[in-house]
């Protein structure tokens, strides 16, 4: 929609409700207005938009969030003192919100976005679609997929866009009642920043929303026709991650290692993976204590001394258990042969567990 | 501020795996209490389930008394901080501070009042207009601290908060948080895999392994009393030195056999050894660092004395460790910083007997304890 359209449908609400009336974007800069308007300083608008409230009413001033299918897209603010003001102004800002999400042939960038990760604009031209919105196709970006442990809240988003205010490169996407998107430019290429940011989003989110959320993200894209993929990335993360990698709150995708491969696997196979390197289910000797050491032992390279100082034990009682496993089940971990063996089918048969 | 009790607690994966196991502890109102132990261990778990962010699959949570177990975290009046915390970027330092309580609808009188009582506890009042790419890095990590004291909960729980700092700052944070403590009066379960952060910060701690509680005692009784041989190995830095020898009756005493050496176990450990069946049985000594000393005029006078060839001299300045093998057990030795000991130098050691520990070899139990 252009400014000139959109100017005329602030008129239209200025004829009905008498107040002055502008609106300004989610940085809190004025996009435009009715008439001469008092100074808002844009620190002022970004943290009403922040507090998560739809209405305010300070100093003279009524403020309205404008939003439309879960994305914030500014604020309206009306000089009026007229009674139901709040109303009014409400169902005027509802109204603004939707000519402002039908203008660019039907589409604002976060519909686009949303469309996009969600795969429902496979058919059209995203490219020719992206230059309209004035978006940099070719601009690298990443998709964080968020996993609340129960529906998320207000305060769930609100933390997420106060992290990533919706500035026209962040975009925070709901998929489902427990899972949200969250599209941002990429920060850099190196995976431990990319990790980085998921571990922060786990953490803020049990600080600030005390929410319980896995995260996992998709490999950087510099091409936005690769953002659907991008987004099935961070979901089968999300995934993989819940079977192979349980103790981890974040996934990258790009470092699933074999539990990917495994993941692929039809579950015949992994049965008889499974029979083949254990005669059947995991032998009795693989109680938890034993499993954490063999977990360890893996993480360090088969190394005795290293695994031993890790596990804070005496490396000859490390030695000792070795033994052990090998005299009642007949495979030596310290050998590369049997160590992968083991290793395969204990992923394998989490797995098998988890599609149980 | 607020007492917690729990009580048989586990926790339970849907893939069966249990990561914390009847875990059982009173925690008295004010404490500073700290869960440590390597990662993996069950501590982050077990500190999620206190905030409500994980189901308690087992057990029972009491905070003052009132079962939690089923109540929502944000109900449970804690306040967290963890390692990875951000600040929002376009909020200044106040806004910051004060976002948690916005989330929660609090007036905002109430807010502006909680905001500057935590900005004066934490000398930040300053600051409050700044916004976070104008602070230092202490700074900021004050401004989280801030968050969670604006709360004015029953219970503060950190999860490794200061993990992500350089070593400078983390030991002049682990002050401030001392400090706090102090100032706010206020119950504090600590979680960290740095047992110098445990032993520094905590009024008791919790050693775990396995999601099991290996041990919980003051930082000093851990230190000179650890259950075994697990706790002996983690609290202490260089870890303790461990020596596989040979319990052997010399009339009323015991020899301890490690190759060439016979060393004389002090008469109330020797005992214990005899009574409880050890003779003949090999078991661990274990010795600290600093109970091993290359001081010519200790060695002398020393009746447990051993030689190595010194593999690795280390400089720390105000003193040096020496790293040898005593019949293939690594061990080390905190001496003098002005010692003539060098490394490859063949060097004479005197133990200090009556400082050792002794563990069953099997069980790894402490068995002087």
């Amino acid at each position: 929609m252009t400014q000139a359209q959109l100017l005329a449908q602030l008129q239209q609400i200025k004829a009905v409700t008498g107040a002055q009336i502008a609106y300004y974007q989610t940085d809190g800069h004025l996009k435009i207005s009715t008439d001469e308007q008092p100074q808002i300083s844009p620190e002022k608008l970004t943290a009403f938009l922040s507090d998560g409230d739809s209405c305010r009413y300070d100093s003279g001033l009524w403020f309205f969030r404008l939003e439309n299918r879960d994305q914030i897209l500014g604020i309206l603010t009306m000089t009026s003192c007229a009674e139901n003001m709040d109303v009014i102004g409400r169902l005027a800002a509802g109204q603004f919100a939707l000519a402002l999400s039908g203008g660019r042939d039907g589409l604002d960038r976060s519909s686009f976005f949303s469309g996009l990760l969600r795969g429902e604009l496979a058919g059209r031209d995203i490219i020719a679609t992206a230059t309209r919105l004035h978006l940099d196709p070719a601009q690298p970006r990443l998709v964080y997929a968020i996993e609340t442990e129960f529906p998320y809240d207000q305060n769930v988003q609100q933390t997420i866009r106060s992290m990533y205010p919706e500035s026209g490169h962040n975009y925070l996407i709901s998929l489902s009642e427990t899972k949200l998107a969250l599209l941002i430019p990429a920060p850099s290429q190196n995976s431990e920043d990319l990790l980085d940011v998921a571990e922060t989003l786990v953490d803020m989110l049990s600080m600030e929303a005390l929410c319980n959320a896995r995260v996992s993200h998709s490999t950087v894209v510099e091409d936005i026709r690769k953002l659907p993929q991008a987004m099935q990335e961070a979901s089968a993360a999300l995934e993989i991650g819940k079977i192979f990698y349980s103790d981890r709150k974040v996934n990258a995708y790009s470092s699933l290692g074999i539990g990917r491969l495994i993941y692929q696997l039809p579950k015949p196979l992994c049965q008889i993976y499974l029979q083949e390197v254990f005669g059947g289910d995991l032998p009795e000797i693989f109680d938890e204590e034993t499993l954490n050491l063999v977990e360890k032992f893996f993480e360090n390279n088969l190394n005795t001394s290293e695994t031993a100082r890790k596990l804070y034990i005496h490396r000859n009682t490390l030695i000792y258990r070795l033994d052990k496993i090998q005299k009642e089940t007949g495979l030596d971990l310290r050998t590369f042969d049997d160590a992968l063996m083991v290793k395969v089918a204990l992923l394998v048969r989490a797995y098998l567990h988890y599609q149980k | 501020m607020a007492s917690l009790s729990l009580k048989g607690i586990y926790k339970r994966y849907p893939n069966g795996f249990e990561a914390v196991k009847n875990f059982n502890l009173e925690i008295a109102d004010q404490e500073f209490i700290i869960f440590v132990g390597p990662s993996g261990c069950g501590k982050s778990t077990t500190l999620r389930m206190v905030a409500g962010l994980e189901e308690i699959s087992e057990g029972t949570l009491e905070i003052d008394g009132k079962v939690m177990n089923d109540v929502e975290p944000k109900d449970r009046d804690i306040a967290m901080v963890f390692q990875n915390y951000a600040l929002y970027p376009h909020m200044t330092v106040y806004d910051n501070m004060a976002f948690g309580l916005k989330l929660r609808k609090v007036p905002k009188d109430e807010i502006d009042k909680a905001v500057r009582n935590a900005a004066k506890i934490l000398d930040l009042e300053k600051l409050l207009d700044r916004k976070p790419k104008a602070l230092s890095g202490g700074q900021r990590q004050r401004v989280a601290m801030g968050r969670a004291i604006v709360r004015s909960p029953k219970v503060f729980l950190m999860d490794e908060p200061l993990s992500n700092l350089d070593a400078k700052l983390r030991v002049q944070m682990r002050t401030e948080i001392s400090k706090l403590h102090d100032r706010l009066k206020a119950t504090i379960i600590y979680v960290t895999h740095d047992q110098t952060e445990a032993m520094t910060l905590g009024t008791r701690i919790v050693v775990m392994k396995d999601g099991v509680v290996q041990q919980v005692d003051t930082p000093q009784t851990l230190y000179d009393n650890p259950i075994n041989l697990f706790v002996a190995g983690f609290i202490g830095s260089p870890q303790m030195n461990f020596i596989d020898v040979t319990v052997v009756k010399n009339g009323n005493g015991v020899d301890l056999k490690v190759g060439p050496y016979t060393l004389k176990a002090p008469a109330d450990k020797a005992k214990v050894l005899l009574e409880k069946g050890y003779d003949g049985k090999t078991v661990v000594m274990g010795i600290r660092p600093e109970n091993i000393s290359d001081d010519p005029e200790v060695v002398a006078a020393s009746g447990a004395t051993i030689e190595a060839k010194v593999n690795v001299y280390e400089l720390l300045g105000a003193e040096v460790f020496l790293y040898f093998d005593l019949e293939n057990n690594p061990c080390t030795a905190r001496v003098d910083p002005h010692t003539a000991s060098k490394m490859g130098d063949t060097v004479k050691f005197a133990l200090d007997m009556k400082m050792t520990h002794f563990f069953d070899k099997e069980t790894e139990l402490s068995i002087t304890y």
